[in-house]
């Protein structure tokens, strides 16, 4: 008899699936069932608020149960502390802000000789500062323009400063956190640390690893880790992995303080101003200890003689890696181990530590270049000798040794974009840019492996239908349209009915949105245009041609004769890059008729 | 071979009531419970609320809930509260009346409402109300009950007439 009132006929997992009504319900059920009560039916009933209290409880602790338990797993955290911790377990430390960079070259008055800027200088553009990050040695002959050391130097947003002086305690690991405001921009990459000896009272450049236990315990090292708090935490070594701060052992620490998206600027823009030497009582006595013999850095008179020429535009600063991100890079992090060895790890490294300056990068192995990349050039484009292709030819002098087949060809896509509406795109990454990351992979790539640089190919896109049965003639692109016929039935204004198709097809094609060896999905396209409310149908007509949805033509604007027309979903060679033809004039490509 | 099911003989402790609900106050008592052929005479438990006594529970939780109180019926209770914001008037002592007739028709079905006097007690500053109900299925042709909304809020005094 009383077997009735414990069987509950519930599947073990059940209770996962409650919420508070339905836990309200089954009580009532049960309670009814049991002829015992009779007012849990009514709303006023002291037993109705009972049972909602206890339904109501029960639903907030399985809610936090559930948080807690979604919290703790790398698939399922949305939060950023938590993600931060777990990731750390993996030894991945998630990036932080990254500041604008710039390019520049030099001018200068200074009489002849070998000098060196030093570290932390900087220009300032109306109240825009930009900083350099390490020693500029350069050669000053006859006044000349200078371009210091092969353009390997880049100009960093927002000026140097200087933390507070950390006295260690002399324990194993310790761990000094820089103590700003979480709402000042550190730029990720622009941490120095010198540590002042107890014992000599001399100062020391330590210098960052991705891990202490990679190095001995000799090393002059430490960590760099953006904690949960969006705080850094410098973590030095215990004498077995990484030297230990000794007692008394004063640490001071630079970093750049970025002004965020304010801080960028277009071409031009320092032009003709002087650089300025960064200067504090303690970086003087830092400079002055860490300075090798025959350096020769430029007197605060001389610097003024230096002025900066920028011709491209800084490029966007980049947030704190969010927790998508962070879930995105974290496994091929710890699948490459801080080991450049397969062409996934490449593009890993590449896009986690350089997305302030890419957007997308893909790498590729001797094999698969010859067979995608100089077959397209051989084979589409009938050029005799390949390599002497200007990008190619440019890429090789400056970044290939003389042997080609232990070569890891990298397509990268910078984030800026510099291009006019209807030029051939030309939207490169710059060298010092491409030195910049060859310099943060060599000591982490595969010693046989020699990364070269290679520039995408940019393939044009734009409306146009098919000439014939030949695919790879297009009609006058500029005569075809994109017809959107209205539904008579949805009464829609046809200029923001235009709008939102235009936008739908700039959005899709945004540089930012694109990647290399895009798959272009027409029919997603296709398909976007006919959800807007008010459009019935979507045709490409060229005034003689009529074909049905999205018809577009993809061409190399450089060589011609690699043109195709799609009308359905394409997938580019891995080393093409594509990117809107005429964005300006596309709204006048779109035509809103009547049904 | 037929079986059967005497249902009868198992019914709860409290088979004779038609409403039966918790008292709050969650007082122990010694019931004496109709016979049956595998009930005890006696047990001793939770104190209930039974028939009439069940339905003032519920009058005095819909007359002291305020929308939005109850969590997961969020439109249960009567305002009453938000007349307090107001000097006393005989304008609003017909809407509270109206007030409680039409809350009481939609929480309390059970019970109907034959009349609902509201009084302004302006020395006393306080509404002073008689709700008179008959309760069908109990054959109570009529319960009155007595309260008083003034700045304490509402305060029931329950006494009924059969």
């Amino acid at each position: 008899m009383t077997s009735k009132f414990t069987d509950f006929n519930l599947d073990v997992d059940s209770y996962a699936a409650f919420d508070a009504t339905s836990l309200r319900d089954l009580i009532i059920n049960r309670l009814n069932q049991q002829n015992i009560f009779t007012d849990q039916v009514f709303q006023g009933s002291n037993l109705s608020s009972i049972i909602d209290i206890i339904s109501y409880s029960y639903h907030v602790l399985l809610y936090y149960l559930n948080k807690t338990s979604s919290e703790s797993m790398f698939t399922d955290a949305v939060v950023y502390e938590n993600m931060n911790r777990i990731v750390k377990l993996l030894n991945y430390n998630p990036v932080g802000y990254r500041t604008s960079t710039c390019t520049f070259t030099c001018d200068t008055t200074i009489s002849d000789g070998f000098y060196t800027i030093p570290r932390y200088s900087f220009v300032d553009a109306d109240g825009v500062i930009f900083s350099t990050r390490e020693d500029i040695p350069f050669d000053a002959k006859n006044q000349q323009h200078i371009v210091p050391d092969q353009s390997k130097y880049i100009l960093y947003q927002g000026k140097y400063h200087e933390h507070p002086d950390y006295v260690a305690l002399g324990e194993a690991f310790e761990v000094m956190t820089i103590a700003v405001d979480k709402t000042v921009l550190i730029d990720h990459h622009s941490v120095d640390v010198y540590v002042r000896s107890a014992q000599t009272g001399v100062y020391t450049q330590w210098q960052q690893v991705d891990s202490l236990f990679m190095v001995p315990g000799t090393s002059q090292s430490y960590e760099l880790r953006l904690n949960e708090n969006y705080r850094y935490e410098l973590k030095f070594g215990n004498n077995i992995n990484g030297k230990k701060l000794e007692p008394g052992d004063v640490v001071s620490v630079y970093y750049i303080k970025s002004d965020g998206p304010s801080g960028i600027i277009g071409p031009g823009k320092l032009d003709n101003r002087a650089l300025a030497q960064y200067t504090t009582n303690n970086f003087a006595r830092i400079k002055n200890d860490i300075k090798q013999e025959q350096t020769n850095y430029i007197t605060l008179q001389q610097t003024e003689l230096i002025t900066l020429k920028n011709s491209t535009t800084s490029s966007d600063p980049q947030q704190y890696e969010t927790v998508e991100q962070i879930r995105d890079n974290a496994p091929g992090y710890f699948t490459h181990q801080n080991r450049l060895v397969t062409t996934q790890d490449f593009n890993n490294y590449i896009s986690v530590n350089y997305n302030n300056i890419i957007t997308d990068v893909h790498a590729m192995d001797n094999l698969e270049y010859n067979n995608t990349h100089i077959k397209y050039l051989t084979e589409k484009l009938s050029l005799q000798n390949p390599v002497l292709e200007s990008r190619l030819l440019s890429n090789h002098v400056d970044f290939s040794t003389s042997s080609t087949f232990n070569n890891i060809y990298l397509y990268v896509v910078p984030r800026m974009e510099a291009r006019k509406s209807t030029s051939k795109q030309s939207n490169f990454l710059s060298s010092p840019q491409k030195q910049l990351i060859r310099e943060g992979i060599t000591p982490v790539k595969s010693l046989g492996l020699e990364p070269v640089f290679i520039d995408p190919v940019y393939v044009a896109i734009d409306l146009a239908v098919m000439a014939g049965a030949d695919t790879t003639q297009a009609s006058t692109i500029s005569s075809s349209k994109l017809h959107v016929v209205r539904s008579a039935d949805v009464p829609r204004d046809s200029a923001q009915l235009k709008l939102e198709v235009v936008d739908i097809l700039m959005n899709y094609f945004k540089h930012t949105n694109c990647t290399l060896g895009q798959t272009i999905d027409v029919s997603e396209l296709h398909n976007s245009i006919l959800s807007i409310s008010g459009v019935e149908r979507v045709y490409t007509s060229d005034q003689i041609r009529l074909v049905n949805g999205i018809s577009l033509a993809v061409w190399n604007p450089v060589y011609l004769q690699d043109t195709e027309i799609y009308n359905q979903n394409f997938k580019l060679d891995n080393f093409k890059f594509p990117f809107l033809y005429d964005v300006d004039r596309i709204s006048d490509r779109v035509v809103i008729e009547s049904s | 071979m037929s079986n059967i099911n005497l249902t009868d003989l198992d019914a709860g402790p409290s088979a004779g009531s038609t409403y039966r609900d918790l008292s709050l106050d969650m007082k122990i008592e010694n019931r004496v419970l109709p016979r049956g052929l595998f009930r005890e005479d006696n047990v001793t438990d939770i104190k209930n609320s039974e028939d009439e006594a069940a339905i003032q529970n519920s009058l005095i939780n819909i007359f002291n809930t305020t929308p939005g109180e109850k969590l997961l019926a969020p439109e249960f209770g009567l305002d009453l509260k938000r007349y307090l914001f107001d000097p006393l008037s005989e304008d609003i002592a017909q809407n509270i009346g109206d007030t409680i007739i039409i809350g009481l028709q939609q929480w309390e079905p059970r019970v109907i409402v034959t009349r609902v006097h509201v009084m302004t007690d302006f020395d006393q500053n306080q509404y002073i109300i008689s709700l008179f109900i008959e309760i069908p299925t109990l054959n109570i042709s009529q319960a009155t009950y007595n309260g008083i909304l003034n700045t304490e809020g509402f305060t029931f005094k329950i006494s009924n007439d059969q």
